[in-house]
């Protein structure tokens, strides 16, 4: 009788600490995280991740597909050419050259400096819309590297007005940085015998096609933005010229 | 004979306890319906979620590889130099403009002995030479009034002993 007294009361104490020691850890256990609750948060977080990583990998195949084809051989071109993936300090040399002499001026100097470090990173992409953090997106940012380029030439004003204005349209990005025009004689002031001496800044984008995450802020866009190569077309009237070696051996280095 | 009960039994021994019957099966039952929700929790996490979370863990492995190994270099560098290109193309300054503007403002007794641009401040620096003070002051008043500048700043005027002209720089801020 006392057994059956106690029996009852006794489940009831198991019942409750089976309930506060079991039972609701087994469905929600924030300090480990391993409560169905939170398993179940886990899965839905894992499949939305899935999810996104499907539509991502549609649209990188679909961008593929599209800068594969024939219509955009044009414009990856352009923006190769615009960005390139090296200095390419030949290409720049040969152009300011080319515009010199058509201009007829008498170019004194051209000279490309190898890039430093510090001038990196002067041309960061826009920020993300991607919601990341922003410790992230910095670090996905692609960053050009800057170099500069002393250029000067002699002449006329009209041509120096001109050649500086072909710089600018060169379709290569490129931007001045100083310019200095004043008398090539210095006894012979308000001559139009002018000396420009100029400090350009050129940029490249190393290849940085390096996939590090599906997070990367060049995945939350579905299309590539065209926009750009449209004002390369529109605004970059000066196409850049394409450098050949032509001949090359020689016996003796030394000899003209 | 006064009736004596000797009887040892207990009255409440034909009556039910409180817990006993209904109540103790119906306890019962709830700590089985209890153990069974336990044990479906454990079965649901350890066989469902977690196994789930692994195979979605390894569907989406799968498609990071597959983008590894897919075009998705050439695809994230053109869209990272478009990117680049995009911030780039509206630096840069077309001096030839600036060079038209100062030409419709040059006084005629007035002409430029040196021009200089740095993007850096945005000012350019003109060394200009007149005739007379009267022209260096009229030259300054041309680029005042232009409104072409956000600032212009007249510098120290100086004269020139060999041609008799007046040195005057003028520092102009582009807007």
């Amino acid at each position: 009788m006392k057994i059956k007294l106690l029996m009852a009361p006794s489940l009831i104490v198991i019942i409750i600490v089976l309930l506060i020691w079991y039972v609701y850890p087994a469905f929600t256990d924030p300090l480990t995280g391993n409560g169905v609750k939170e398993k179940a948060g886990e899965l839905k977080k894992e499949k939305q991740l899935l999810e996104d990583a499907k539509k991502k990998s549609e649209t990188i195949d679909n961008m593929a597909l599209e800068l594969n084809s024939q219509k955009m051989t044009s414009s990856r071109e352009l923006v190769m050419e615009y960005m390139p993936e090296s200095i390419k300090e030949y290409e720049i040399i040969d152009n300011l050259n080319y515009l010199v002499l058509k201009e007829e001026l008498q170019g004194t100097n051209i000279s490309v400096s190898q890039p430093v470090l510090s001038k990196t990173a002067a041309l960061p992409a826009l920020a993300s819309a991607s919601g990341g953090s922003a410790a992230a997106d910095e670090e996905a940012k692609p960053q050009a590297t800057l170099f500069l380029v002393d250029f000067s030439a002699q002449g006329g004003y009209e041509k120096i007005k001109s050649v500086f204005e072909k710089i600018f349209g060169l379709k290569r990005f490129n931007r001045l940085v100083s310019i200095k025009i004043d008398s090539a004689d210095a006894q012979n002031k308000g001559s139009d015998n002018l000396k420009a001496v100029a400090v350009l800044e050129f940029a490249f984008l190393k290849e940085s096609g390096n996939f590090s995450s599906l997070n990367d802020p060049v995945f939350s866009k579905s299309s590539f933005d065209l926009q750009t190569v449209g004002n390369i077309e529109k605004g970059k009237a000066t196409s850049l010229m394409d450098l050949q070696v032509d001949q090359k051996g020689k016996t003796n280095p030394f000899i003209p | 004979m006064p009736n004596i009960n000797l009887s040892s039994i207990d009255e409440g021994a034909g009556r039910k306890a409180p817990f006993a019957g209904g109540a103790l099966t119906g306890v019962t039952v709830v700590l089985i319906l209890i153990l069974i929700l336990w044990g479906s929790l454990f079965l649901y996490k350890e066989y469902y979620l977690k196994k789930n979370i692994e195979q979605a863990k390894l569907d989406y492995a799968g498609y990071v590889e597959k983008m590894k190994n897919s075009d998705s270099k050439k695809v994230i560098d053109f869209q990272k130099r478009l990117d680049v290109s995009k911030e780039a193309i509206v630096k840069g300054r077309n001096i030839k403009g600036d060079l038209i503007q100062i030409e419709g403002l040059m006084v005629p007794a007035v002409y430029l002995t040196s021009y200089a641009y740095d993007d850096a401040t945005g000012k350019i620096l003109l060394n200009c030479s007149g005739d007379n003070f009267n022209t260096a002051a009229k030259q300054i008043l041309s680029f005042k009034s232009s409104g072409l500048f956000s600032q212009v700043t007249a510098g120290k005027t100086s004269l020139e002993p060999q041609s008799n002209r007046i040195l005057f720089p003028v520092e102009l801020k582009v807007k």
